[in-house]
């Protein structure tokens, strides 16, 4: 007993120590922001509106439109603010899970498994009317400080059943005739979780650090090694899924809400090349590394061609991403009796996916009836294909294809 | 064996320092569209939480996501 509150204190007092130095740096930046004298030598984002509409759709029955505008606009030689609002309609977002039937016995079809958390609903699965709506307000502030690059953003999300508050800072210095790079950042987040089918409110903190390192080895090779490492805190289950022990012997089932760690140490490490093939085209190669405390780990392989026509104008991209994962140490597609984590949701199972893009960028000076360089249009699609070892708890299905679909434009203002 | 390997990582960032040879005025080049490895932050930010919430890993991915409760 004594050895578990040990651990526990150790943990309070590391998430602690963490804090206090995420807020450490972040009232650094915030001071020296307004302190440190402005030089010309790094440039600030252009000032800009952009604009994308942005869906997801999947044979889940999940479908998603979110319109988004974001804005930069420098308010002096070293000063740039800028600002994103970002709002979500979701058909079956997150599935409220049903208890009426806690004892019903196997192969009986009484009771509820799921339906979604904001419908009126009074049976499982999905159809296409929305249901569910999700703000996002982002601000941020850039501020040069010498030849190195500090930000600072808030974000603020907020839907019917969760709330989330995030922090980001972020510190950039090049050096070596700025061919080398080194990018520190931290992220903290506060989340609220509150589901409309229980009487609790539920916690959640992220913790977030990232240190990148690029380095421009020539005009025609860049490469970039990213380190990443994420601790979680406080509820990290899935109020809406259900958990489903099945005893054949006796024949029966109970059903029972996901039972998770409250803690997760996450860490990824990523490396990427950039490499020019001839003057209109490129290609981008990407590797990650990802291992976390749940015994998940995963391989990520990723390729991007890149060519561009009508001097530059004109840029077509083509892409794959290919992932392998191991499934959480205690994740199972079905249980023969309660456990002390119980989990059914098929983020945690064994997982290999593809991933295809296509994406083109169009400035208006292209456009006949427009004509006007400073306006760009960008298209993307992309086809997501995931393969679970088991099927989904609640669809009933090993394989996911979803499509995302985006398409909007930049206006560059000065 | 921890130390070895952070020696190890700080001479390789060393000697990559060591390697660079693009001189201010050849930079003009790296402007292009086709040498910026995100182009459109914001969009591969939207793709990148689609993604991570239907994969149970996270981070270095050039992105940040996170902010609902889908997870």
């Amino acid at each position: 007993m004594k050895l578990i509150t040990d651990y526990k204190l150790r943990i309070v007092l590391k998430n602690f120590n963490l804090r206090l130095l995420l807020r450490f740096t972040l009232l650094i930046i915030l001071i020296t922001n307004f302190q440190v004298i402005v030089s010309k030598s790094q440039e600030l984002p252009p000032d800009a509106i952009q604009v994308d509409f942005n869906s997801y759709f999947d044979n889940f029955g999940v479908s998603i439109i979110y319109p988004e505008v974001s804005f930069s606009k420098s308010l002096s030689e070293g000063t740039s603010i800028n600002g994103r609002v970002l709002v979500d309609v979701i058909t079956t977002a997150s599935m409220k899970s049903h208890f009426d039937s806690v004892y019903s016995f196997v192969n009986t079809k009484q009771g509820l498994d799921a339906f979604t958390s904001a419908s009126k609903r009074t049976h499982g699965g999905s159809d296409n009317i929305p249901d569910e709506l999700r703000g996002e307000f982002g601000f941020g502030i850039v501020q040069l400080l010498g030849d190195a690059t500090a930000s600072l953003t808030n974000l603020y999300s907020i839907e019917h059943d969760y709330s989330s508050e995030t922090i980001a800072g972020s510190l950039s210095i090049p050096f070596a005739k700025k061919n080398t790079t080194i990018q520190l950042g931290i992220v903290e987040s506060w989340d609220k979780n509150y589901p409309q089918t229980r009487t609790w409110t539920a916690d959640k903190s992220v913790l977030s650090s990232t240190l990148t390192f690029t380095q421009i080895f020539s005009t025609d090779f860049i490469a970039q090694l990213e380190l990443f490492y994420s601790n979680l805190s406080g509820f990290l289950s899935d109020p809406y899924q259900v958990v489903t022990v099945v005893n054949y012997d006796s024949s029966y089932l109970q059903k029972f809400e996901p039972v998770y760690p409250d803690y997760r140490n996450r860490a990824a490490a990523g490396f990427r090349t950039l490499i020019r093939l001839a003057d209109i085209s490129s290609l981008q190669l990407g590797y990650r590394y990802y291992t976390d405390d749940w015994d998940i780990k995963s391989h990520t392989l990723s390729g991007l061609y890149q060519h561009q026509l009508f001097e530059d104008k004109l840029l077509l991209g083509a892409g794959i991403r290919t992932y392998f994962q191991s499934k959480a140490k205690f994740f199972k597609a079905e249980y023969d009796k309660p456990e002390e984590f119980m989990s059914v949701d098929p983020k945690l199972n064994g997982i290999f996916s593809n991933e295809f893009e296509f994406n083109l960028s169009l400035n208006g000076s292209l456009i006949p009836i427009i004509e006007n360089e400073k306006l760009e249009l960008n298209g993307r699609f992309n086809l997501y294909i995931r393969k679970t070892d088991s099927p989904d708890w609640h669809s009933r299905y090993d394989k996911l294809y979803a499509f995302l679909m985006s398409f909007g434009f930049r206006f560059i203002l000065n | 064996m921890k130390k070895i390997r952070i020696l190890i990582f700080v001479l390789l960032i060393g000697l990559c320092v060591g390697c660079s040879t693009v001189q201010p005025w050849e930079r003009e080049s790296l402007s292009s569209p086709i040498m910026i490895f995100d182009k459109n932050p914001i969009e591969k930010g939207i793709k990148i939480h689609h993604i991570e919430f239907r994969e149970g890993s996270a981070g270095a991915t050039g992105s940040q996501s996170g902010g609902c409760g889908c997870g």
